[in-house]
């Protein structure tokens, strides 16, 4: 009697995912073109801001926090503060000073957080020493993680 | 003889934007344009000239009241000022502007309706509460008269 030789392939898939982690953020656009061109006499150069953007966020993540940095630093004796209105149950870190190195804009991001928009406000100032500049640009890079 | 082969693989599914989270941009754009400011204090006290040292002129009257405040980030500029009226015949006024710092005071120069230069080399500088010093002169030769005003313009630029 042959032998007869039965081969049964069974194939088992595991789908694995961790994280069923929706993320969504976007920003309004880019702020109006901000100009320090006045001072109170015996005062700094007076600062200007603009308050006219915004980000929008949903994310699922546990312990997210929105982040941002320059691609580039500024003159010397200029600074540009950023300020971000944080979501609901997070924590806003107040106004920053910009720079070339990430900070934390806002941190402890609920799970679940649903869809939101919050404010952006930059603030812009120079002291009496920095050179005069005309229409430079400086990008900002915000970063949900 | 039956032979059973086990084919396992794991996948692993995830969403990449969730797990390393996303960036968006925002493009700033700034002018730092130049800036000066100028503020006087308020008027000084009237001056009179009434006395004198029996064989000198008339003793002059000082007024060191009031002060100006300023603010430039341009570099190289100065302070000048100027009457709106000649003084009467035989009588000055002079004015001497303590100088903001890195900046050159001009001392007490005598106003006329011509802009002098009273501070020079300000420089990127926000300073307060500089003192103004009046001085009213007249010889002997001057009519009594009065009380009678004058305006100083003063100008903070290039």
């Amino acid at each position: 009697m042959k032998n007869r030789l039965i081969y049964h392939v069974i194939s088992l898939s595991i789908v694995f995912n961790p994280l069923s982690a929706a993320l969504t953020f976007s920003v309004s656009g880019n702020p109006a073109p901000m100009t320090i061109n006045s001072a109170v006499a015996g005062s700094p150069l007076t600062s200007v801001s603009d308050t006219s953007t915004s980000y929008t966020l949903a994310t699922d993540n546990k312990g997210a926090k929105l982040s941002a940095r320059l691609n580039t630093s500024l003159p010397s004796g200029v600074t540009l503060k950023l300020l971000a209105a944080a979501p609901t149950g997070a924590t806003s870190t107040g106004t920053i000073t910009l720079s070339t190195t990430n900070q934390d804009l806002v941190t402890g991001i609920p799970p679940l957080t649903p869809l939101q928009t919050r404010s952006l406000t930059y603030t812009l100032a120079a002291a009496v020493t920095a050179s005069l500049v005309v229409s430079k640009t400086v990008t900002v890079t915000l970063t949900l993680r | 003889m039956k032979h059973v082969i086990f084919t396992v693989s794991i996948l692993f599914c995830c969403a990449c934007t969730g797990l390393f989270g996303a960036t968006n941009s925002q493009t700033v754009t700034y002018t730092i344009s130049g800036v000066n400011s100028l503020t006087i204090s308020g008027n000084p006290a009237p001056m009179t000239i009434g006395g004198a040292v029996a064989g000198s002129q008339p003793m002059s009257a000082s007024d060191s009241s009031t002060t100006y405040n300023l603010t430039t980030n341009n570099v190289g500029q100065r302070i000048t000022a100027s009457l709106n009226t000649a003084m009467p015949s035989n009588v000055t006024l002079a004015m001497r502007l303590a100088a903001p710092a890195g900046a050159s005071s001009a001392g007490s120069v005598v106003l006329s309706t011509s802009a002098q230069n009273f501070v020079t080399s300000v420089s990127q500088v926000s300073q307060s509460n500089l003192t103004i010093t009046y001085t009213l002169s007249a010889t002997v030769a001057a009519a009594p008269q009065g009380p009678l005003t004058r305006m100083i313009t003063f100008t903070l630029g290039p």
